[in-house]
Parts: C-alpha cells; structure tokens; sequence
C-alpha cells in the first residue's frame, strides 16, 4: 500500500511585537504536527508585510494579531475576504485585546481566537481542531 | 449561530463559568457559547485574566 505523505502547511505568523514572533515561531516547532506536516514559517510585523507574504508566497495558515501599526489584523482581515484566494487560507487570530465587542467581531470573521496570554493547551486545542496536528 | 470556548484544561473553575452563564459543557475544558451570550462570558474572562481561546462550532 503507497505511504500517501502528510500534507506541508506554510505558516505566517503576523505580530508587530518580536518577541511574540519568536515566541510563537518557537511554539509551532515544538508542537507534534501528526495529522500534516509544519513547513515554513515567515514572520511579518504588520498588516502591510503580511499582506507582501500572502501575495507572493504559498500560505496556509496565518497566526494574525490584531492591534498593529500601519495595518491592522480587522484590515488584514477584509482585504482577504476581498480576494477569492486569500479568503480560503486559514487564519488564527491571536491578541491582548480585552474589550468583549472587539473579540466578537473577530468571531463574526469565522476565524477562530485566542486570547494572549494562553498556555500551551489551547494553542495545541485551536491547532487540533483546524485539524493541524 | 454558537462557538466553542477553550479553557486551559488546568483550569478546574469550568464547571462554575459553564454554571454561571448555563452554557452547555461538552467536553472538560470546552464550552458552548451562544453568540448573543460570547460578549458578557469573554468579558469575565477578560476581567479576570482566564486563559482562553474561541473556535467556531
């Protein structure tokens, strides 16, 4: 019987703050990818470089802040619901913010949320249930 | 239109948040939120610093 192989998912992990684009960089290399495959993982520090990354490279799924400066992660958010492509890549929106309409209208993007600071579990269980890992 | 909140499995208070706000709990450390209810429970967990995440059910 042929080994079908795992699938590769290219991650971009979007934050305006270094250390939590290493952090979460860090974080993805140290979670067992079972279910695909973790390929490459580009990092932007905003709106504007991610948005550089998605029209240029292959994206699978973006960890997207959502306070930035120059270009938000809500913006980053509509430009891809605009574009048939964009709008198919998986995004995880992650943020500080602690005002309750902000969260909800993330929501309302259909994109799934956590909230920093978190543990390692709910990044593991948002990751488990994109069926990533 | 309902979601699912994702607390950290350490945290041993979901039952009381699941009783509090009568959100159905479907798994140890998973809610279920209604979307008209997500602002007043994500504004508890906000206020207290409880760690979580959401995934659309």
């Amino acid at each position: 019987m042929a080994i079908v192989p795992k699938k590769s998912v290219d991650v971009l992990v979007v934050d305006d703050s270094s250390v939590w684009r290493n952090y979460l960089t860090k974080l993805l290399h140290s979670v067992d990818f079972q279910v695909t495959d973790l390929g490459t993982v580009y990092k932007a520090k905003d709106g504007t470089e991610a948005v550089a990354y998605l029209e240029t490279k292959k994206i699978d799924i973006i960890m997207l802040d959502l306070i930035m400066p120059k270009m938000g992660g809500y913006e980053v958010l509509e430009y891809m619901k605009k574009n048939q492509l964009l709008s198919k890549i998986s995004v995880i929106a992650i943020s500080s913010i602690t005002e309750a309409k902000d969260i909800v209208d993330v929501v309302k993007y259909n994109v799934p949320f956590i909230h920093k600071p978190f543990t390692f579990e709910i990044f593991t269980k948002i990751l488990s249930q994109k069926e990533l890992i | 239109m309902t979601v699912k909140l994702i607390l950290d499995k350490n945290d041993l208070a979901a039952v009381r948040y699941a009783n509090l706000f009568n959100l159905k709990k479907i798994a140890k450390d998973i809610l279920l939120v209604e979307i008209n209810d997500l602002s007043r429970v994500v504004q508890y967990m906000c206020d207290r610093k409880i760690k979580f995440g959401i995934y659309e059910n």
